[in-house]
């Protein structure tokens, strides 16, 4: 029997474990539990969790802090719950480093969908060759530059393959709008987010079926972008 | 005379307002021309007495020093009498001298011209004492009418300082004001371009058009219209306005009821400080009434970002709790272990019902913020009320506390709400439940004693902490410690607290009761006099 991926969920209302842990154990997860910050940092120290799904509203110490202090001493993926209309507080977790966010209220799928992505992308990193990667029918090859629809050449300007490559690489996790234009534009341009909409819609011209329709670079609003998954 | 400085701040109201005359004011308010023609009266009765006292002391003392008896006379005339009785005793007293002690006597003739010499210095000094003298007088009660202006205006200025509300200070103006001419006084307040009656005193004088017109006038200007001025045949008053930073916000109307009398420059520098002083005050209300209104609107800006963080908090964790449970049911449902299942579906349903008293408490709680309608319309049995309530919540008590009820068989009614008052008490007994433990007790005991219609209702719960006592009634302060394992809004007992300041009760919490454990809440309503119309009612109630 395969070890079994060991999930630490942190939430302060037992009403929320009580379905969360179940449910994650039916779905083939071991799960550890916290209520407060300061549990959820000795657990990750303790037991080494290869997913954490936190709670940003924590009584004893902000979620964010949470992030920070976890990413100090390790990389593992952390899911955000947070209210829907707390979009700041999600930028700065995913800023801080967080992987990705769901909004509280969801549906156990949601979360499941996203616990796998991020799961799967650690597993990728590990072993996988990073010279080349998919989107959809696309293919991206980062050594050459090369992007091909089905064996047919598309051409990018050079911004627009650093742009696409990003998402890429992080395919099914969202990239805020901070940390796509720092990487590709420099951390100077950091609150130039009307250029990032320009480019967006110039890739999606290119690559997308229906620009209007995207299926390849989703947008999540307020936040940032995320380039589909794969799943 | 010192101005009494201690008494300025604690003056009572009435004592400042007609602040004591001096006897000098009295002297002051007596007609002039009745003074002038008293003048001769008085200074013949006096000399007259001066003449009878040196013709006594002519036996015992030299002729010359009569002369000293009439100084003396002249001298007490013009102290108690002024520079005008003075100086008319001196006049007479030359007179008097020559004629009845000097020789050859009951002549105006001197014989010797030594004594024509010694008479006319004896006049001189005369005239120069007695308006040396009158003059002092004068000072002196000019000093003493001054000293009393400004205390007075001091008092004024204290109890201004001490008023809150603008009537109150216009009150005290207008009585102020009357109480300075000796008449009465009108305090007209700007509204708009209209000018409305705010105060006066002692009663309300009557202004002809003219009077209105130089009270339009002197509010627009912002300078002071006298009655006797030209351009207002007619007018009655003269008007001071009220002047603030912001510009005339009125103006006060007086006018003396004694005949003919002028004011004096002092009546009008202490009306014109007087109004001035009570514009700072009117001003300083209505900053102050501006800066509570900005505190408010800041409290009920807080309030509404704290009912939406609050939202937020308790309105998702129920919600994500029901849609976390359904989609796992639905489609993990198979892979959970029976008992699981059954857990999702309890913890839905308790949600639901977290959800719904969470939102009957806002809509109450937004209910009773927008009511202004008397809640006291009904006559209501508590007793019923408890009983129900009670029901009710043993019906929701989890871990079963035994509820127990006391209660006396027939209780006086009290007027009030029957849903509101129920939920109430619902809300006491679900507050004595959620903070006690599993099989603890909850006891409920109603009384009537002393006008009173009591509920107390107690458990042996965790108690409330001290430092959070002060502040359990705020809406959506929730007592931090077991804030997660306790579910709760926050509102109930500030909702608690509104519908019974609406009954007329009292709410009073104590916490804790025996060895650091347990909390009793007692509320409180009087019972309506009279009796009789209570009886009557017992009565129809079958009570």
């Amino acid at each position: 029997m395969t070890q079994r991926t060991r999930i630490l969920v942190v939430d302060d209302e037992p009403q929320i474990h009580r379905f969360l842990k179940p449910s994650l154990v039916a779905s083939g997860f071991d799960v550890l539990t916290a209520t407060t910050g300061r549990e959820a940092l000795r657990v990750v120290a303790a037991y080494a969790p290869q997913a954490v799904v936190l709670d940003l509203g924590l009584p004893d110490i902000d979620g964010k802090d949470v992030i920070e202090q976890i990413r100090l001493q390790s990389d593992v993926p952390i899911i955000v719950l947070s209210a829907r209309d707390r979009e700041s507080e999600k930028i700065i977790a995913l800023d801080l480093g967080a992987d990705d966010y769901v909004n509280k209220p969801f549906g156990i799928g949601e979360l499941l969908a996203r616990l796998r992505s991020v799961l799967r992308r650690r597993g990728e990193h590990a072993g996988q060759d990073t010279s080349t990667c998919t989107l959809g029918p696309i293919t991206i090859d980062f050594r050459s530059h090369q992007v091909k629809r089905a064996g047919d050449e598309i051409h990018l300007t050079p911004k627009e393959f650093d742009l696409l490559a990003l998402l890429a690489r992080h395919s099914g996790r969202v990239i805020t709008h901070r940390q796509i234009l720092t990487e590709v534009w420099g951390p100077a341009h950091t609150a130039d987010t009307q250029y990032l909409r320009v480019f967006i819609g110039q890739l999606r011209q290119k690559l997308e079926t229906d620009p209007s329709q995207p299926k390849l670079i989703l947008t999540e609003p307020g936040i940032g972008y995320r380039a589909a998954s794969d799943e | 005379m010192p101005a009494k400085q201690s008494n300025a701040a604690g003056v009572p109201f009435e004592n400042a307002v007609t602040t004591p005359q001096p006897h000098s004011d009295l002297w002051a308010r007596l007609p002039r021309p009745l003074t002038g023609s008293g003048v001769p009266i008085t200074a013949l009765l006096l000399t007259f007495v001066a003449t009878l006292a040196g013709m006594l002391l002519s036996r015992a003392i030299p002729q010359q020093s009569i002369s000293l008896v009439y100084l003396i006379a002249v001298v007490l005339a013009a102290v108690a009498l002024g520079i005008r009785t003075g100086l008319a005793v001196a006049l007479l007293s030359f007179f008097a001298y020559n004629f009845f002690f000097i020789p050859p006597i009951f002549t105006f003739t001197i014989a010797d011209p030594e004594e024509v010499f010694a008479l006319f210095v004896f006049l001189i000094v005369a005239l120069l004492t007695g308006s040396l003298a009158g003059r002092m007088r004068e000072v002196a009660d000019d000093a003493r009418r001054h000293a009393a202006a400004l205390q007075s205006l001091n008092d004024f200025a204290a109890m201004l300082s001490g008023l809150r509300g603008a009537s109150k200070i216009l009150d005290v103006l207008a009585k102020q004001a009357a109480a300075t001419v000796h008449g009465e006084a009108i305090v007209l307040m700007r509204n708009g371009e209209h000018l409305e009656t705010r105060a006066f005193g002692p009663r309300q004088p009557v202004l002809g058009s003219a009077d209105l017109q130089a009270a339009h006038q002197a509010c627009r200007s912002g300078d002071v219209v006298h009655a006797s001025a030209p351009g207002w045949p007619g007018a009655r008053m003269d008007f001071y306005p009220i002047v603030a930073t912001t510009g005339s916000l009125g103006v006060v109307g007086v006018a003396s009821s004694i005949v003919r009398r002028v004011l004096t420059n002092e009546d009008v520098v202490s009306l014109q400080t007087m109004v001035r002083h009570a514009a700072i005050a009117v001003e300083r209300t209505q900053l102050e009434s501006d800066a509570a209104q900005a505190r408010e609107e800041i409290e009920r800006e807080r309030l509404r970002s704290a009912l939406l963080s609050s939202l937020s908090h308790d309105l998702r964790t129920p919600l994500a709790t029901i849609l976390g449970s359904v989609t796992s049911l639905r489609e993990l449902g198979s892979q959970l272990p029976s008992e699981t299942q059954a857990d999702l579906l309890a913890a839905i349903e308790e949600e639901a019902r977290r959800l719904t008293r969470f939102v009957t408490n806002l809509l109450d709680m937004t209910r009773l913020e927008t009511m202004n309608i008397d809640i006291l319309h009904d006559w209501i049995d508590v007793g019923d009320i408890v009983r129900t309530a009670v029901t009710r919540a043993a019906r929701i008590a989890p871990d079963n506390n035994p509820i127990t009820l006391a209660c006396p068989p027939a209780l006086p009614a009290i007027k009030g709400d029957t849903t509101l008052l129920e939920h109430v008490v619902f809300n006491l007994l679900d507050n004595a439940i959620k903070f006690s433990n599993a099989g603890q007790r909850v006891d409920v005991v109603v009384s009537a004693a002393k006008g009173m219609v009591s509920v107390s209702i107690a458990d042996t719960g965790r108690g409330i902490p001290v430092e959070a006592m002060s502040r359990i009634f705020e809406p959506f302060y929730r007592v931090k410690e077991g804030d997660g394992d306790v579910p709760g809004t926050g509102l109930g007992l500030a909702i608690c607290r509104r519908v019974i300041k609406g009954m007329n009760g009292s709410i009073d919490v104590k916490s804790p009761i025996v060895d650091g454990r347990g909390t009793s809440v007692t509320i409180a309503f009087p019972v309506p006099i009279p009796d009789a119309e209570i009886s009557a009612v017992c009565r129809e109630q079958g009570a």
